[in-house]
């Protein structure tokens, strides 16, 4: 094996391909000297070379010449896998080999010392052979774990400052294989099974890799990655493969890698070696980053190579083909893999002696909602290579399809998750429709639907997850890879960057969320949702309590709370604006929604009680979570008065409404639940509306920061209506929706003691007053620009989104009871007491009032005043000039006041107050 | 149904309405005359509000040509209608008990930008430059004087609320009805800084001297109604007035109602507002000249906000026994 590899590997005859052959050829042919000495030793100790005679008398091996043998065979087992530091020939062979071998080299040849590892050690020897012929304590399976980590780490850190393909993708290697060698190493039955699965499932991805990399140099010729930049539009099926690869590498779903990286994770944490979880998650986060760097540079950036570069040869289509569609077989049905490894792993426990565990069910339960929209997706990326009206439409009826597959399924929903769902998939609708518009002059836009649509797919599966995997799954799905893709749709290197700090951060709160989950799932010793709770009340709190810590830190990281800068989460702010107005308005409303969802589902306030106790009678996590979003909301209000950009100010609006959500939902109080949700669902209304209309401004004007703006009003006026309606309803002007909410948010606050926190809120409306007052003021008022008194009202298929949305704000203004009757009835489906509701009654708790009556009064009033304002129409109404002074020469741009500086004083005091430097927000464009 | 008469009749009749409209302009009146002598002048008739806003509504629209023409008109209708419907939701201790469907203090509170929030509107979307900085000043006085008033707000309620021994109380029928019983919150030493801090809220609020900043005459021509004229500046007036009147009986109703009854309750109730509007407002506005926004800025975020953040933890403190 090794002499013939040699000759693929020096087949370019280069002169680095002969050194990189004959450091290869040393390196392999010494460690297998070494074997071979090991394996003589064996001889001479049982007289047998026979694995089966062998297995049979390893007891009879004398523990020093147990601890020679086993040092051999690992030493030689251990070049071959490229562990560190035996790793030195392993970057250098792969990349020098040509494409077609380094794939097998990577993906199956290094495996080969893992193979020779798991039979000879664990099969033949047994785990307790090895324990015996341990040094000093430290036996084989130390060495490996501590090795495998050294590998991992290695691997990873090399392989993100490499600028070569192939050479990334051989470091990438290394740390493969250095992630399996330590899960091997912890030696349970199940985490040779989960070693054994992602064993087999980089093989798949890695000559995958490899092979399109091959592909690449074919056609392109070039082997660094910044060669790649646009080759997506030329390659569109290798790349499209090479991505898709990518994605189940770094272990997302719904790719076999995910499957196989849950596992290792899973098997790692219920062995207690949690470092090591902790290791991998780090390591697939520097994943993250270098991975995704490549697919970015191949759909992300220009093309620049030459005319006439052609799709990759059929062959090899055919053969990255297959590889493409074992990945994807993997990832939805990995159920025949499993019980091959299953199999395979009996084997190694049965003769270590180990415990035999049941594998978890690692099969995501699709619902009906989600798998439409997967396929969806599929169908619209096909139909977006031909025409863009007909994936756009297509687009928007997968989704109304969708909405229908949740209403079909709603018994399997709890009323939370159903509600939840269908305003997912209904926003959803609306929003992929104001985005056909939005992208009407755009490029590639099947991509962005396609993405989008998985987006939601991702959240119509998580509302419906039954167990910790599915949820895990479809969280994933739901914002990772696919958003990454929506969110870079510009292609401009700041629309990449932003993306890819999203995806950056969204990984890091996953894998809090990853390792809190798979914790629990431990500690609970099951997977159902349903029955975590009953067997965590079991448990002493200190045993779950860093399992629920990081869930939750992982929910609160998702709604954008401090104390993580939420500068980094809160830059999708170059998106197409219907995405970003959907991450605002429904996605992260997915952080709020899971801490209520796992609070009851994990055994409600009795579990939490035993978690550091209580606070004033709330348990101590929830209050802390209490404080942090109360701090949120008057630190985001605070940033989003002082910005600038026409989006940017909507987000850091959007993360101090989460902070309200979050913060009433904490009170874990009947009318604290209520209010959060009423405002759950307000906030997903207003703030939905208010980037359809930005995305509306910035169409018809083609701006991103406010200054370009101005005097819109005249020429857009429903626009403008929409806005403005929306705007001061969001701020808190009663008897509007959004004040409705956030009036039951107040009163909680106060009831449940928090009277410092209820202050902040109330303050912080008026932050939200201010932010929208300068955006009215600074696009649909003050002196009109050029551009506004060109600009047009915006099309239809903007107008029905944004109109539907104020439709439904004005109806939940008018009757909270429309929402409040479902609240009610999810109260008490959650084992809560239900606030009183009827469904056109007052608001719930003391001092209810009654928004209709209070709606109806101001018409009244406003009617008796109108004919009063008619009186001075009787001769019609003058139209004038603005009064100047009898400045006449002044240009309008010249007395124009810049957004920067109409909030002059506060916005100093603020910058102080929070330390922004004074520049930050002007140079963003956003 | 003789429930929602009875809140049609407080909103359209008494005390919101025509009373509040006469009692608001007969205070502007009041205001204008004793004004008018302190300074040495004869001063008009204390009808002379009330005229002005007839010949108002008798003169022609005037709309600019950069304006957006909806937004323009309905701001001063929605400020007026909102100023009209709080006015009925204050109580007037041992006259009138508002429906508690109508909202409490928070409800009020809210309401109370409104007006603010018309004229920013109203400036802005004239498309005057004026207007656009008597926006910009409208905000940041605002954002300054709405931190101590809440926290004022929550101090009351606290204090109502605990001594009555459940959670802080924003009904404000229940915070008049308390003082009456246990004496006015004014000549409580715990509630001292809050309404020292009430007392800074109120001219700001009501934009007049020292705080009418955002409409200077002599500096930015009346920022917002510039470009106003007939009967929506008219409109405008009214709602001015109205706003004075929603202000003066929120703090008698915060801090002094009178634990009498009836016409003699009712007399009380506009003498106080009257002593308030001479000796806050009248007072106030001939003796001191107009500070700069910036000052004014700093001005609320240090001493009134300190005063109504020192009263929230003294009326928290002594009311709920240190626990905070």
């Amino acid at each position: 094996m090794t002499w013939t590899s040699y000759f693929l590997v020096v087949h370019e005859q280069t002169p680095k391909a002969l050194r990189a052959g004959l450091v290869y050829f040393l390196m392999c042919a010494a460690g297998t000297y070494v074997m071979h000495f090991g394996i003589l030793l064996v001889h001479a100790q049982t007289g047998s070379f026979e694995f089966a005679t062998l297995a049979a008398s390893t007891s009879a091996i004398p523990p020093l010449a147990g601890a020679v043998i086993t040092a051999c065979f690992f030493i030689g087992f251990a070049v071959k896998m490229g562990l560190v530091p035996l790793q030195s020939w392993l970057p250098l062979a792969h990349p020098e080999a040509p494409s077609s071998i380094s794939g097998p080299l990577s993906g199956i040849l290094t495996k080969a010392g893992l193979f020779g590892m798991v039979k000879v050690l664990y099969v033949v020897f047994g785990a307790s052979a090895l324990t015996r012929f341990a040094v000093q304590g430290i036996d084989a399976g130390t060495v490996l774990m501590v090795l495998g980590c050294l590998t991992l780490i290695y691997g990873e850190i090399r392989a993100f400052f490499e600028f070569e393909l192939k050479r990334m993708l051989a470091f990438s290697t290394l740390a493969q294989i250095g992630e399996i060698a330590a899960i091997l190493a912890i030696g349970t039955a199940l985490a040779n099974d989960a070693a054994l699965l992602h064993l087999t499932n980089h093989a798949v991805m890695k000559t995958l890799l490899f092979y399109a990399a091959g592909a690449f140099f074919l056609r392109a010729g070039g082997k660094r990655i910044e060669d790649l930049a646009g080759l997506g539009r030329v390659m569109p099926l290798t790349a499209g493969m090479y991505a898709l690869a990518s994605f189940a590498i770094m272990g997302l779903p719904p790719f076999s890698g995910f499957v196989s990286k849950f596992l290792m994770i899973y098997a790692a944490a219920a062995s207690g070696y949690v470092p090591v979880a902790a290791l991998m998650l780090l390591g697939g986060i520097i994943g993250v980053v270098y991975y995704t760097r490549v697919v970015s540079f191949l759909f992300y950036h220009p093309y620049k190579g030459a005319a006439g570069v052609r799709e990759a040869p059929v062959p090899m289509l055919a053969a990255m083909g297959v590889l493409a569609a074992a990945i994807i077989f993997g990832g939805f049905a990995p159920g025949y893999q499993l019980s091959l490894i299953g199999q395979a792993g009996d084997l190694s426990a049965v003769r270590s002696a180990l415990q035999n565990l049941p594998l978890p069910g690692l099969v995501a339960d699709w619902p009906l909602g989600a798998s439409i929209a997967m396929a969806g997706a599929v169908a619209v990326l096909l139909v977006g290579r031909v025409s863009v009206d007909w994936s756009g439409g297509l687009s928007v009826a997968v989704l109304i399809v969708a909405l229908g597959g949740v209403v079909f399924e709603a018994p399997r929903y709890d009323l939370l998750s159903f509600c939840f769902a269908v305003l997912i998939a209904g926003v959803g609708a609306l929003n992929m429709l104001h985005s056909t518009a939005y992208l009407a002059h755009s490029h590639a836009q099947g991509r962005f639907f396609a993405a989008f649509i998985v987006t939601i797919a991702g959240l119509l599966g998580m509302t419906q997850a039954k167990d910790i995997f599915s949820f895990f799954t479809f969280w994933e799905l739901m914002s990772s890879w696919a958003l990454w893709a929506a969110i870079a749709h510009e292609e401009t290197p700041a629309a990449r960057l932003e993306a890819f700090k999203y995806f950056l951060f969204n990984t890091v709160g996953a894998s809090f969320l990853f390792l809190g989950l798979t914790l629990v799932a431990v500690e609970a010793g099951t997977f159902e949702l349903a029955k975590v709770g009953a067997a965590l009340m079991q448990l002493p709190g200190a045993a779950v309590a860093p399992a629920i810590v990081l869930v939750f830190l992982g929910f609160v990281m998702k709604a954008a709370m401090l104390p993580v800068r939420i500068d980094f989460q809160m830059h999708p702010a170059l998106a197409p604006t219907p995405v970003s107005g959907y991450i605002s308005a429904v996605l992260l409303k997915s952080g709020p929604w899971g801490v209520l969802k796992l609070f009851v589902l994990f055994g409600g306030a009795a579990l939490f009680d035993k978690l550091g106790g209580q606070v004033h009678g709330q348990p101590l996590v929830l209050y802390v979570i209490s404080i942090i979003a109360g701090v949120t909301i008057l630190y985001a209000g605070a940033l989003a008065a002082i910005q600038n950009g026409i989006k940017l100010l909507l987000i850091y609006s959007t993360v101090c409404q989460l902070g309200y959500v979050l913060m009433a939902v904490s009170f874990g109080t009947s009318l604290g639940v209520a209010g959060g949700l009423m405002h759950f669902v307000n906030h997903m209304l207003l703030k939905d509306t208010l980037f359809l209309v930005a995305g509306a401004v910035m169409v018809s004007n083609h701006a991103t920061m406010l200054d370009e703006l101005g005097g819109l009003g005249r020429r857009m006026p429903i626009t403008f209506g929409i806005f403005l309606f929306s705007g001061l309803s969001l701020a808190g002007i009663p008897p509007l929706n959004g004040f409705s909410s956030k009036w039951v948010i107040f009163m909680a606050a106060f009831q449940s003691g928090h009277w410092l926190l209820g202050a902040a809120a109330m303050i912080g409306s008026l932050l939200t007053l201010a932010a929208i007052m300068k955006f009215a003021h600074a696009a649909f008022m003050g002196t009109p620009t050029p551009k506004a008194l060109a600009a047009k009202e915006a099309p239809l298929a903007m107008l029905i989104p944004m109109g539907v949305l104020t439709a439904a704000s004005v109806a939940v203004g008018l009757f909270p009871g429309l929402l409040l009757v479902p609240i009610a009835a999810i109260q008490a489906q959650l084992g809560m007491e239900p606030v009183a509701a009827t469904l056109t009654g007052s608001l719930p708790g003391l001092e209810g009032w009654s928004p209709v009556l209070l709606s109806v009064l101001s018409l009244i009033l406003a009617a008796a005043l109108v004919p009063w304002l008619r009186l001075g129409h009787r001769a019609g109404i003058v139209r004038t000039n603005v009064h100047m002074c009898g400045v006449t020469d002044v240009a309008a741009d010249a007395v124009r006041a810049s957004t920067a500086s109409l909030y002059e004083a506060p916005d100093a005091i603020i910058r102080r107050a929070l330390f922004v430097s004074k520049r930050a927000g002007e140079g963003e464009k956003a | 149904m003789a429930n929602s008469y009875a809140i049609l009749i407080a909103v359209l009749l008494f005390p919101g309405g025509l009373f509040a409209l006469a009692l608001g302009l007969t205070l502007k009146g009041a205001d204008r005359r004793v004004a008018a002598r302190l300074q040495g002048r004869v001063g008009p008739p204390l009808t002379q509000p009330f005229f002005d806003i007839v010949k108002l509504g008798f003169k022609r629209t005037m709309v600019p040509d950069t304006a957006s023409e909806t937004v323009f008109l309905a701001a001063p209708l929605v400020g007026t209608a909102s100023m009209l419907l709080a006015v009925a939701l204050i109580p007037i201790a041992g006259v009138y008990n508002p429906d508690p469907q109508i909202g409490n203090l928070l409800v009020l509170l809210y309401l109370l930008a409104i007006p603010g929030v018309a004229l920013m509107i109203a400036g802005s979307a004239s498309g005057s430059p004026y207007g656009a900085i008597g926006f910009s000043r409208e905000m940041a006085l605002m954002l300054a004087y709405e931190g101590p008033i809440v926290l004022v707000a929550v101090a009351v309620a606290l204090r109502t609320g605990l001594a009555e021994g459940h959670f802080p109380t924003f009904s404000l029928a229940e915070i008049v009805h308390y003082q009456q019983a246990h004496g006015a919150f004014v000549l409580d030493p715990v509630m001292w800084p809050a309404a020292a801090a009430f007392a800074f809220f109120y001219p700001a609020n009501l934009g007049i001297v020292p705080f009418d900043i955002p409409e200077a005459e002599t500096e930015v021509l009346e920022g917002p109604l510039l470009e106003y004229s007939g009967p929506a500046l008219a409109l405008f007036k009214i709602m001015s007035a109205l706003k004075a009147v929603v202000v003066l009986s929120l703090g008698v109703a915060l801090f002094m109602p009178l634990p009498l009854t009836g016409g003699v309750g009712l007399a009380a109730w506009v003498g106080q507002q009257l002593v308030l509007v001479l000796i806050g407002v009248t007072a106030v506005r001939v003796s001191r000249g107009r500070m700069r926004i910036d000052q004014a800025f700093v001005f609320f975020l240090k001493w009134p906000l300190l005063l109504s953040a020192a009263s929230l933890a003294v009326a928290a403190y002594y009311t709920a026994g240190g626990a905070l």
